[in-house]
């Protein structure tokens, strides 16, 4: 099948939705399928074989964060000449209600469209102002995806379109299979207890990790805790005091290294304390066999199977956060039977499964026909 | 005097192509979404008749105990007899969960020792799930059409012709827990 994908964000700027489309890309190529990623990146930008440059992005203002985005006649017609030589039987679109890209493919193609919807953060206040306008290119969208049953919640809420859920992909053997960072290997005298994202953003729950440090400490005195992210710790770690020599602040970590201590570590804590739609990284440690315990959002209660997976506790509430770090330590027996729960649960988010479930909503919008129509630049000038 | 009329029938010519040009993109768009509307209808039909064949080629395995294969395979044939989107497709949906027992029974046949066992659920949940984004999407593009029906360009310049209604399908085809963990076919 020929494919062409589009990514509304900059190619050279790291992002879950970056990720994503590299992921499925290189998996749909591994199984044979020729596949084109038009994506925004300047022209002397290093990218992969399978990526069109679509030019250079300029940062704007938009849904309350500045986003490097690709748009104006010269994209459009790079755009249109894309789609003309691709001659994809089918296009597959990321956040096309993004002004970017996405958008643009949507209103210059015509065909079998599939569409990806990743944000659950829509301001509404972008959302009306552009929704009119596009509201007609909405309709070719002949299969929509969202990535979270929030992201789903969003799109029927403000546009009245319903989706089918497929998650992000996890390349779950990766991280089964990672060998353990010695450096944070836990033991029973000496669990690690690790802690992953930003560390200057409130919101990831840096205070609430730390916290708990007290507590854990009290009943586990060899406890190390392992703060790996980028960022400026200053500020949270000025509260732990005395408690600091069992505090270890490592910085940003690579790949390998982040599997290696989630395979090594005794807890992995998620204490996010919003803005979560998903939670890739929790399904990382349990990939990897970390017990985990996660703040009560939404969106991690999904993922841990409202308990079921991984322990859960009230979100912000470091003491609550302790006992149940406490609990996991304390019964290795309860802990490992929800461990080995959660390696069959995170199966569903394996991208072997993901794909198929991609290549299903292909095959269904493609429908039975025989030389079912294929992807073409609109004719200018018609409706969107 | 005559700058005026000039102008006036200017403003009526213009007003004259707008209104044409609503109404020409109107009827492309109804008309997209009544071709879009067959389409998904035909996947949806496909799909369950494949699911139906799936569970009567089981039901004729001896993978389940008699009584079992029996209604299941009754309900499979009622289902294709039928042919559409009627309540043969729910009480297939509901013969199988049945068929299929709870979650630990389900991820248990699934892993178990007997391949032939684990390929055919395979294989079902794989046409079962089709049958879910095909519902899916078909109803997305009837309720699409039925609001876009109800515009007033549509309406007053009778733009969807005879085309009926399209009406949503709402069948009862929500899988067993535990079917989603079924490994995809490669």
């Amino acid at each position: 099948m020929r494919i062409g994908l589009v990514c509304p964000y900059s190619w050279d700027v790291p992002g879950g939705v970056q990720f994503h489309i590299r992921d499925l890309a290189e998996e749909l190529i591994s199984r044979g399928h020729s596949v084109s990623v038009l994506a925004p990146a300047d022209e002397d930008t290093a990218v992969p074989p399978y990526v069109v440059p679509a030019g250079r992005t300029v940062p704007i203002h938009y849904n309350g964060s500045v986003a490097r985005l690709n748009f104006g006649p010269v994209t459009a017609r790079r755009t249109r000449r894309w789609l003309a030589d691709g001659a994809f039987d089918l296009l597959h679109l990321h956040e096309p209600i993004t002004p970017s890209l996405g958008m643009l493919a949507l209103l210059h193609a015509e065909g079998p469209i599939v569409a990806t919807f990743h944000s659950s953060q829509f301001r509404s206040r972008a959302l009306r102002a552009a929704f009119p306008l596009v509201r007609g290119a909405m309709e070719k969208i002949q299969g929509a995806i969202a990535v979270s049953e929030d992201a789903r919640r969003t799109l029927v809420d403000h546009l009245g379109i319903d989706a089918v859920i497929i998650p992000n992909g996890v390349h779950v053997a990766r991280f089964a299979e990672a060998p353990p960072e010695p450096r944070w290997q836990g033991t029973a005298e000496a669990p690690v207890i690790a802690f992953l994202g930003r560390v200057d953003e409130p919101r990831k729950g840096l205070a609430v990790f730390l916290g708990a440090v007290p507590a854990v400490v009290a009943a586990h005195p060899g406890a190390r805790f392992v703060v790996a992210g980028r960022g400026e710790a200053g500020l949270a770690l000025a509260q732990v005091g005395e408690w600091a020599s069992h505090v270890e602040v490592v910085g940003g970590i690579s790949d390998a290294e982040k599997a290696g201590l989630l395979k090594g570590c005794s807890a992995y804590v998620a204490p996010q304390t919003g803005g979560e739609s998903f939670g890739i990284v929790l399904v990382e440690a349990m990939s990897a066999g970390a017990p985990v315990v996660a703040s009560n959002l939404g969106a991690f209660r999904r993922v841990l199977d409202d308990g079921a997976l991984g322990r859960l506790f009230p979100v912000g509430e470091a003491g609550a956060l302790a006992d149940q770090i406490n609990a996991v330590l304390a019964d290795p027996e309860a802990t490992a039977t929800m461990v080995c729960q959660a390696a069959t649960g995170v199966r569903r988010y394996d991208w072997s499964t993901v794909v198929g479930r991609i290549m299903a909503v292909y095959e269904t919008v493609l429908g039975p026909a025989a030389g079912a129509p294929s992807v073409q630049p609109a004719p200018e000038g018609g409706p969107a | 005097m005559t700058d005026h009329w000039t102008g006036s029938v200017m403003i009526a010519l213009a007003a004259c192509a707008l209104l044409v040009t609503g109404v020409w993109y109107a009827a492309i768009r109804i008309d997209r979404m009544h071709r879009r509307v067959d389409r998904t209808r035909a996947t949806l039909q496909l799909q369950l008749a494949r699911r139906a064949s799936v569970a009567l080629d089981i039901a004729h395995s001896g993978l389940w105990d008699p009584v079992t294969s029996i209604v299941v395979a009754e309900a499979a044939r009622s289902a294709i007899e039928a042919e559409g989107l009627g309540p043969e497709e729910s009480e297939l949906t509901v013969a199988l969960r049945a068929a299929l027992g709870d979650q630990e029974q389900l991820v248990e046949d699934l892993n178990g020792d007997d391949p032939v066992k684990a390929d055919a659920l395979r294989e079902l949940a794989d046409a079962w799930y089709r049958v879910e984004l095909a519902r899916r999407f078909h109803n997305e593009a009837v309720s699409m059409t039925r609001r876009l029906r109800q515009r007033r360009t549509v309406r007053w310049f009778w733009l969807a012709g005879r085309t009926p209604m399209p009406v949503s399908c709402d069948i009862d085809d929500a899988p067993p827990a535990g079917l989603e963990l079924a490994q995809p076919l490669a």
